[in-house]
Parts: structure tokens; sequence; C-alpha cells
């Protein structure tokens, strides 16, 4: 194909690539080095008629505005607002490991520094979510292949349901349910034995519940795509297997498991990106107390009457670096794959 | 080693009949090969047996036992694909010794085996190479190795050839003939192809459309086809087929006259005789007809004459030349015909 032709080809794509992906991420990098203008403060002097004069701070409104307008961006910051409480909290960390009781207080004190917290549930939600839903999603798959083909379309439609369902519905309908009036969190309380127990004090149940939801919600994907991977799957290479004396198990270990492979590092790839941008079942399941992410830090810094943009754009770049290095073996593999199929 | 019966075997789909009412016994150490057109219920018979597909109705032994209801697996059968069926994550020595792995086979009998086995078919330089490395022929010999590890009671072999070039089925063909005289394991062979019938077969069983047409050896086969589907099927060319009418031993039909047939017969008949079994006529022949082709074959000249409405094949001397449209006279012995039921197709007389 001529090169002329190739650029007309993909000029569009890179065109939107550039205007919707590599702008916005310099945007943020740029918001990022900056924060809010502190506010112009004034000293008036106010006298009362039977009182005498005081003098008093006061925000210059006007001089303020001009401020903002003079220097859109905010005030330079650098690398200040990575390294603040609120993000990677060095100076925090380092008292904390200096002067604490054990793993487990050093636990409980990263834990209130809102970035880790944010980000240890992000990882926990990620690398428990994501294997749990490819099981549950290949298991289902498996499950539906073997069924007679009258019953398939129903299974199909069930077993993708919470896929179709709105995750903030979904989350809502678990939290509600999970509640100590809901039939779930009345049962919990029933079976323990224990009248406090709620999904709102407990951030152990919280944790629980949010990646019960996590796995619930992303198994139907993993189902829809082990499930065409499984029409795929060579019948003579699995009835050899019958004959060689293999059984249901040894079949999908030694001829499916294989098969599905490259399928498999696709999925994880799209869950894992998927999963580590997870917000909407906090929101759903008003669970910011016991358990956050980065994607509601970002939210959070945005919302409000104070939008916090360089806070904001802070977790952001944080988040696409965590991306990065969370696909990276991924991404190594495959590249690595590609490189041995092109030689 | 076993001995495999078949009896009243049937495969239907709602309507459909797959395999209708198959008997056969198989001796052991038997080479059979099923041979028919596709669709002709072959592979379907063949899978019943190894138990990839229920038969609907009848009841299939293999040696003494019943194995209708048994698994794949505990039928102690191998079988090779058309499309090898191999472990493509395996290398070859991990796919030959699949089975004994997966059968519990102390692991002290493993090396053993699958060396031994490799080398009947010449596969020791591959053993760490995996099926994607290898050519169509290699992968095969890869299927058969696997299949004669475990050492099993019977071989199916699901047309094994078909996916091989054409100087390999030779040479591959050769090596499955010698496989049989090494290993003398009863063999149930499918494929469309008569001439892996003829030289592979110990019996031949033709089908079509679900129905058993003949069984019997090649030769038998060959020289007393049961009927024209047989007929027209075995032999490359296939057997000329004219219909026309007898009458006192005399068959007539236009541009053909065969004198000398058995005169018990009467009425409307096929006449079938082999291209190779005609002659060019010194004088007057039997068939007085202008060429429709002349094709070279290199070991012979394959003349196509038009007579009564069939395009018969009439096989002559390598060197023997003539034009097209040239009036060429045949002489067919009466001995080389056959005759069948012009409504029915089937043989008439022994």
């Amino acid at each position: 194909m001529p090169h002329k032709t190739f650029f007309a080809f993909v000029m569009p794509s890179l065109i939107a690539m550039v205007l919707f992906i590599a702008l916005p991420i310099v945007s943020v990098v740029v918001q990022s080095l900056y924060v809010a203008h502190d506010r112009v403060m004034v000293q008036v002097e106010n006298c009362q008629p039977f009182g005498g004069c005081s003098t008093e701070l006061r925000v210059d409104a006007a001089a303020t505005a001009e401020l903002q307008a003079e220097q859109p961006l905010g005030k330079f910051n650098g690398l200040g607002t990575y390294f603040n409480r609120a993000h990677l909290a060095f100076d925090e960390l380092g008292v904390i490991l200096q002067t604490n009781r054990g793993l487990g207080d050093i636990w409980n004190r990263v834990l209130n520094l809102p970035f880790y917290k944010g980000l240890i549930f992000t990882l926990v939600y990620c690398f428990v979510v994501t294997p749990l839903a490819m099981a549950l999603g290949f298991g289902i798959a498996l499950a539906v292949n073997a069924l007679p083909k009258v019953t398939k379309g129903p299974i199909i439609f069930f077993s993708l349901l919470p896929m179709i369902i709105t995750p903030l519905v979904g989350s809502l309908i678990l939290y509600w349910m999970l509640s100590p009036n809901g039939i779930l969190g009345a049962t919990i309380q029933h079976l323990f034995n224990d009248p406090t127990l709620s999904l709102r004090a407990s951030p152990g149940l919280t944790w629980i519940a949010l990646l019960l939801y996590g796995v619930w919600t992303n198994g139907p994907f993993s189902f829809v795509v082990f499930y065409a991977g499984l029409q795929t799957v060579p019948a003579d290479t699995l009835e050899s297997a019958m004959i060689d004396g293999a059984s249901r198990w040894e079949r999908i270990r030694y001829v499916i498991v294989p098969h599905l492979m490259p399928l498999a590092t696709f999925v994880a790839l799209v869950q894992l990106m998927d999963n580590f941008r997870v917000f909407e079942p906090i929101v759903g399941f008003s669970a910011e107390a016991n358990a956050t992410s980065l994607s509601w830090l970002i939210f959070n810094d945005l919302s409000g009457d104070t939008q916090q943009f360089g806070s904001a754009g802070a977790t952001s770049v944080l988040t696409i670096i965590g991306v990065v290095i969370l696909l990276s073996p991924v991404l190594v593999r495959t590249w690595r794959e590609f490189k041995l199929k092109v030689v | 080693m076993a001995q495999i019966r078949l009896k009243n075997i049937s495969k239907r789909w709602n309507n459909f009949v797959g395999v209708d009412n198959f008997n056969l016994d198989i001796a052991d150490r038997e080479f059979l090969v099923l041979l028919g057109p596709s669709g002709c219920g072959k592979t379907t018979t063949m899978r019943m047996i190894a138990g990839l597909e229920d038969i609907t109705e009848g009841e299939i032994w293999i040696g003494d036992r019943m194995v209708n209801k048994l698994e794949p697996k505990d039928r102690d059968i191998s079988m090779v694909f058309q499309s090898y069926g191999l472990y493509p994550n395996m290398t070859v020595y991990e796919n030959i010794r699949f089975p004994l792995k997966v059968r519990k086979v102390p692991q002290d009998q493993h090396h053993e085996r699958v060396m031994k086995a490799a080398a009947m078919v010449e596969l020791e330089p591959f053993l760490e190479r995996r099926p994607a490395a290898l050519s169509g022929g290699q992968r095969q010999r890869v299927a058969l190795a696997r299949a004669i590890v475990r050492e099993p009671n019977a071989f199916l072999m699901d047309e094994p050839l078909s996916n091989l070039d054409a100087k390999l089925r030779v040479s591959t063909r050769a090596q499955i003939k010698n496989l049989h005289h090494t290993l003398k394991t009863t063999t149930i062979y499918v494929t469309h192809d008569q001439i892996e019938a003829m030289t592979l077969a110990d019996r031949v069983v033709v089908m079509n459309k679900g129905l058993v047409q003949q069984v019997g050896t090649p030769m038998e086969i060959y020289d007393r086809p049961a009927n024209t589907f047989v007929a027209g099927f075995i032999g490359s060319p296939a057997m000329n087929l004219v219909p026309g009418s007898v009458e006192n031993g005399v068959f007539t039909a236009q541009g053909i006259r065969i004198e000398g047939l058995p005169s018990t017969t009467k009425g409307p008949v096929t006449l079938g005789f082999r291209a190779e079994d005609a002659t060019l006529a010194q004088g007057q022949g039997q068939i007085e007809a202008p060429i429709y082709s002349v094709e070279l074959l290199g070991e012979a000249t394959m003349l196509s004459m038009r007579v009564a409405g069939e395009l018969v094949s009439i096989k002559v001397a390598k060197d023997y030349r003539a034009e097209i449209g040239e009036t060429a006279a045949i002489a067919i012995p009466a001995a080389a015909c056959h005759l069948f039921d012009q409504s029915t197709g089937t043989r008439i007389g022994a």
C-alpha cells in the first residue's frame, strides 16, 4: 500500500487519538503542576462610632479574580502536589516508617493517607476481581457450552444480566440488599448473631461486598469472550483427547485452556484496565468511609464547591503511571510473542 | 487385539438416516476399509465404534464386551483423525506420551514406549518440535505414533491421508500398510479414495446413503461389483455402464453389440465393462464410434467414445495415437462383461 494511501486511512484515527487522548493527557500533566491561587488578602481598618477602630484581614475578591484571570492555570507548584499529604505523602510515610508499633499500625496509618487508601483498594480490587471474574466467566462458559441448544438462549441472556444492568444501579440494588434492613444484611446479622453488623460499619464487610459485586458484574464479559472462544476449540483435538483417555477436567486442562490462553490474556488486559478505574460501586455502596479508589479520589477532587484541578490532575497522572506499570508485563509478553511470530 | 462385531447398528437424526442396519464381523488383526462418497455414513459408523456418536439402535462388540454404553476412553481403541487432532501446545514427544500420561501408565515405561512408537514412524529427529513446526506428513505420523503408543485393541483411522499432498499420501500409505503388518492390530480405515481402499484393505465395505452396498476383498469388489453403484465407484476410470437390452445372449444398444452373454437373461439391462478389458479391434469390433477425446496417461492412452448416450472409456496402448472424430473399432470380450438389472442396479448372475 502506498504511504499516501496508508496515511489517508490512519489519519482520522491519528487525529482523534491526538485530540481525545494525547492532548487531554498533556493538559492533565500541566494542570497537575499548578494549584489554585491563594486568595488575595487585604488589611482593612474598621472603625465603629463608639467602639474605636480595629484592623481585620479580608479577601480582596476583585484582586483574586484579577489574579485568576491573569494566570488561569493557578499558581505553579511543580511536583509539590505529587508529594503532598493527599498524594504520595513521602514525609508522612517517612514518619510512619520511623515511628510505628508494628505492621498493623503501619497498615492503619497508611490507610489514613487518602492516596494510599485509594491505591490499596484499587489494587486489591484489580487482583482479586480480575482472576475470580475470569474463572467465573470461564466456568459459566463451560457450563453453557455443555447445555442443550434449546436452553442455551435463556441461560446466556440470564448470565449477561449483570453486564446489562448499569453498574450504579446494580451496586445500589446490592447495597440495599446488604443494608441491615435488606434481605442479605438481615441474614448476615442473623447468621453471625450480631445486630450491629452492617456494611456501613464494617470495613471488612464493605470490601467483601465490593469485591463480590466486582466479580458478579465482571463475570459476564469473561463469559461472553470465553464462550465465543470455546466455539473455536478444534473438535478433532477434543475427541482425540477423549479417546486418548483424558477425563473432562484433563480435556479442559490440556486442550481447552491452552487453546484459550491468547484470549485469556486479552480478557485479563481488558479487565485489569477496567477494574483499575473502579468507581461506581464505591458511590453506589456509599462506601467512601471504608473504601475509596483512585478514580473516586479524582471525582472527589473535582466535585463540590472547591474544585481542585491540580490535585485531580496529579491523581490522574499517578493513575496513568499505575495502569502502565500494571499492564507492562502483559504488553511485554504480547510484544515478544508478536516478534516471535514475525521472525 | 480384538474382533469387532457390529450388530444391526443404525444412526438416525430425526427423519434423516445416517447409517441403516449395519451388520459386520471384523476379524481380529483384519484391515477393514469403509469406502464410499461423502455423506454415505462411513465416518458415522466409525464414530459410533469409537463412542464419539451415540447409536440409535443395535450393538457394538469389541472383543467380548458390548461397548454401546462405554465412554470412548474405555473402549481401548485409538483413533487417527483427518486433521491430525494433535495438541498444539505440546511437543511431539509430549503428544505421543499424552495417552500414557492420562491413563496413568507407570512413569518408568513412558520414555521407552514413546521412543519405540516414534521410531516406528521415523519421528526421532522431531521429538522436541511442536506440531506447528512440522509438515502435514510429519503431523500425521505423530498422530499415528500417538495411536500406536498405547498398544490398543483396535485402530480407527478417519481419512488420515486426505490432508496430504499426492506424494506424501503414497509414502504415508505405505507406512500405514507396514505398521499394520508389524503390529497386526485390528484396523478400521475410512476413506473415499478407492486406491487407498484397494491398496490397504484385507476387506472393503462399500457404502452409499447409509447402506452397505458390498463387503468383500478388494479384488472381489473390483472383479464382481454387486451393483452399478459399486461398479461405478471402484476403479479408475470407473466401470463403463451402458443401458441397453439383452436377448438370446446378445446385448444391443445404439453403437454397441456384444454376443456370447448368458442367455438366461432377457430384457432391459445395464452392461458394464472396464476400460482395461476393452481392446482395439483388428477388424469389426463390438463398438464402432467416433473418438470423443484422447488422453495420454503415460503408461497408457485413454480413449473416450459416446455409446448409447453414455461416455465410455477405453484403455489402449501408450503409443496409440488418433484424432478426435476418427472412428475406432473396439473389441470387448463377453467374459469381461457384467450385467446389471436396469431398474434395481443389482448384478445379474454370479
